[in-house]
């Protein structure tokens, strides 16, 4: 499959997948009735599901990417440095406990979480001269994770019992929003930081060669980093406080799409976003479907559709992409 | 006078309380070529990370082309100077256009991408460095001959007006290296470009350098001519063992022996 003939596939997908997502629904296939109250509630309900998914997947996708770049490292995503650990934990935190910010509170305490998380991971990773390793990031990230999910389920077992409903039924992943209003904060903070992630392909590109290398060629390395570092976080963290653990999108979804496009960041997080909201919104559909009317957590079906495809995919263009 | 393209004053560095520099000074004029050599530990690495502003200096001053290397911003440094390294590691296989174009990251508008001057730019760097046929390869499939040309061609895009080029061709063959050197001397005769280089190769420093700089235990130890710089005593004593300093019969070019018994 050529460059082109991918972005050709997008754009076919770009309205398929979404109108396919207003037609499917776990009480059956079709449109809902329009000129019934139930029938346009039942619209509007899936819309915004639609549209979660193709946020969440882009903001997961584009964080993968950052961090793929930022890391030089095929490994990196928000899961393995711990941003989506932490974010979960802030945001459990903010749906069990707080209120104080109206609807802001879930994405800003995931964001604060995400954040901390990241920063203790790169200080545990730091050598002497202040530089994390790569390998000190992953291995720190992995611990602090644990200790994240720890704490999670800790918080887990002090919290009132509908509480525990709430938090669980979020953390498999879900793309249902409990409010308007709280779709609305995540998308605008995650639309915020897709559009500083693509502003910042030409330092990525850079970066990908390496700290020096990119300083020789004009870029401000220490910023560049922090902005990618930050942005990466703002991204997850609005996907975590969407959706809740939603895993193998910000991993795999950067690898293949970057087998077909290849690594250039201009191209590369355009592509990714897209692709990956397109995937997450079709796998959405699949899980309400599939098992109808029981709905199936989109996490699962992620993993469990979405794994072999991927894998499939790269290793027909292993030579393109980044694995051996 | 213009001012040199590189002006080193009594500059001292180093990491931890350890000075690798210790009051070097020199002038490297606009459009020279010079070579910096010394053995292992000498500093060389550590002047160049000095120069390029990776790394700050405790005392003296740094200046490329008159302006102090600390009060230049990154996007201004990266006009005047571009640096060739041993190896740049590719994790992701960029194919050689893309990767020549980011020669023009310091000047590349964030949001339109490339201009027709950038594109201009990188393919008059592939020609010169004869990978224009490989461009579309990915960079990460090249020989280390055709890598380390695609790496001059993006630092070339990024059109600087100091080149410096640490030890550059030292995991090349001697084709090879002939290759690159043959490509910056042109660039220095014909563009004027103004090159330093670091390198182990004395033969190849002493044949394509007409000054060089002899740098010892962080200090300036000999500059000049390769002939009044590299003399036997001087590099008996730099690289603590006898060398021998011979002509080529046929072209009279100085050539370096080790005193192997």
């Amino acid at each position: 499959m050529k460059a082109k003939t991918f972005w050709v596939i997008l754009f076919i997908l770009t309205p398929l997948v979404p109108l396919l997502g207003l037609l499917a629904g776990s009480s059956g296939f079709g449109l809902p009735d329009w000129h019934a109250a139930s029938g346009r509630a039942l619209l509007v309900l899936r819309m915004e599901r639609v549209w979660s998914g193709l946020i969440v997947g882009a903001a997961l996708a584009s964080s993968g990417v950052v961090l793929q770049a930022l890391l030089r490292n095929p490994l990196a995503e928000p899961y393995v440095l711990g941003v989506s650990g932490g974010s979960a934990l802030g945001a459990a935190a903010a749906i069990l406990f707080g209120s104080a910010l109206g609807v802001w509170t879930v994405p800003l305490a995931a964001f604060a979480a995400g954040a901390a998380t990241l920063a203790l991971v790169v200080r545990l990773a730091q050598d002497d001269q202040g530089t994390p390793s790569i390998y000190g990031l992953l291995l720190s990230g992995v611990i602090v994770s644990s200790v994240c999910s720890g704490l999670l389920m800790f918080l887990l077992s002090i919290a009132p019992a509908e509480g525990v409903h709430n938090v669980l039924w979020w953390m498999l992943g879900n793309l249902q929003m409990p409010s308007r209003p709280l779709l609305a904060a995540c998308s605008a903070l995650a639309l915020a930081g897709l559009a500083g992630t693509a502003a910042l392909a030409p330092e990525l590109n850079a970066l990908t060669l390496g700290g020096e290398t990119a300083h020789h060629l004009g870029v401000r390395t220490k910023l560049a980093v922090a902005a990618g570092l930050l942005l990466a976080t703002i991204v997850t963290a609005s996907a975590v406080a969407t959706a809740g653990l939603i895993g193998f999108v910000g991993l795999v979804v950067p690898h293949v799409v970057r087998s077909l496009v290849g690594p250039d960041h201009r191209r590369l997080i355009p592509a990714a976003a897209l692709g990956g909201g397109l995937f997450l919104a079709a796998c959405d559909i699949l899980a309400r479907t599939v098992l109808a009317p029981r709905e199936v957590p989109v996490g699962v079906i992620t993993a469990l559709v979405g794994g072999p495809f991927f894998l499939w995919i790269l290793r027909q263009r292993r030579k393109m992409g980044w694995v051996g | 006078m213009s001012e040199p393209a590189v002006s080193v004053v009594d500059v001292t560095a180093g990491y931890g309380a350890r000075p690798v520099l210790n009051g070097v000074r020199f002038d490297l004029p606009e459009g020279g070529m010079a070579a910096l050599l010394g053995p292992n530990g000498a500093g060389k690495s550590t002047l160049f990370r000095v120069i390029t502003g990776l790394m700050p200096h405790r005392a003296g001053s740094v200046k490329l082309f008159g302006r102090p290397v600390e009060s230049l911003r990154a996007g201004e440094r990266a006009r005047l100077v571009g640096v060739v390294p041993q190896e740049v590691e590719v994790p992701m296989p960029f194919s050689v256009e893309s990767f020549v174009l980011m020669g023009r990251t310091a000047r590349i508008s964030r949001w339109a991408g490339p201009s027709r001057q950038d594109r201009a730019a990188a393919e008059r760097a592939m020609a010169l460095t004869d990978v224009t046929e490989l461009r579309d390869r990915p960079v990460t499939e090249l020989s280390g001959g055709e890598r380390q040309r695609a790496v001059v061609a993006m630092v070339l895009a990024q059109e600087p007006r100091l080149i410096l080029l640490d030890e550059a061709t030292s995991h090349l063959d001697i084709n090879h290296r002939l290759d690159i050197m043959r490509i910056v001397e042109r660039l220095n005769r014909e563009e004027g470009v103004t090159i330093l280089l670091t390198s182990h190769d004395l033969n190849l420093a002493a044949s394509f350098c007409p000054h060089i700089l002899l740098l010892d235990k962080g200090r300036l130890e000999a500059a000049g001519s390769p002939e009044a710089v590299l003399t036997e005593e001087r590099l008996q004593k730099v690289y603590h063992c006898p060398i021998r300093v011979r002509r080529d019969p046929d072209d009279g070019a100085m050539a370096f022996f080790p005193v192997l018994r």
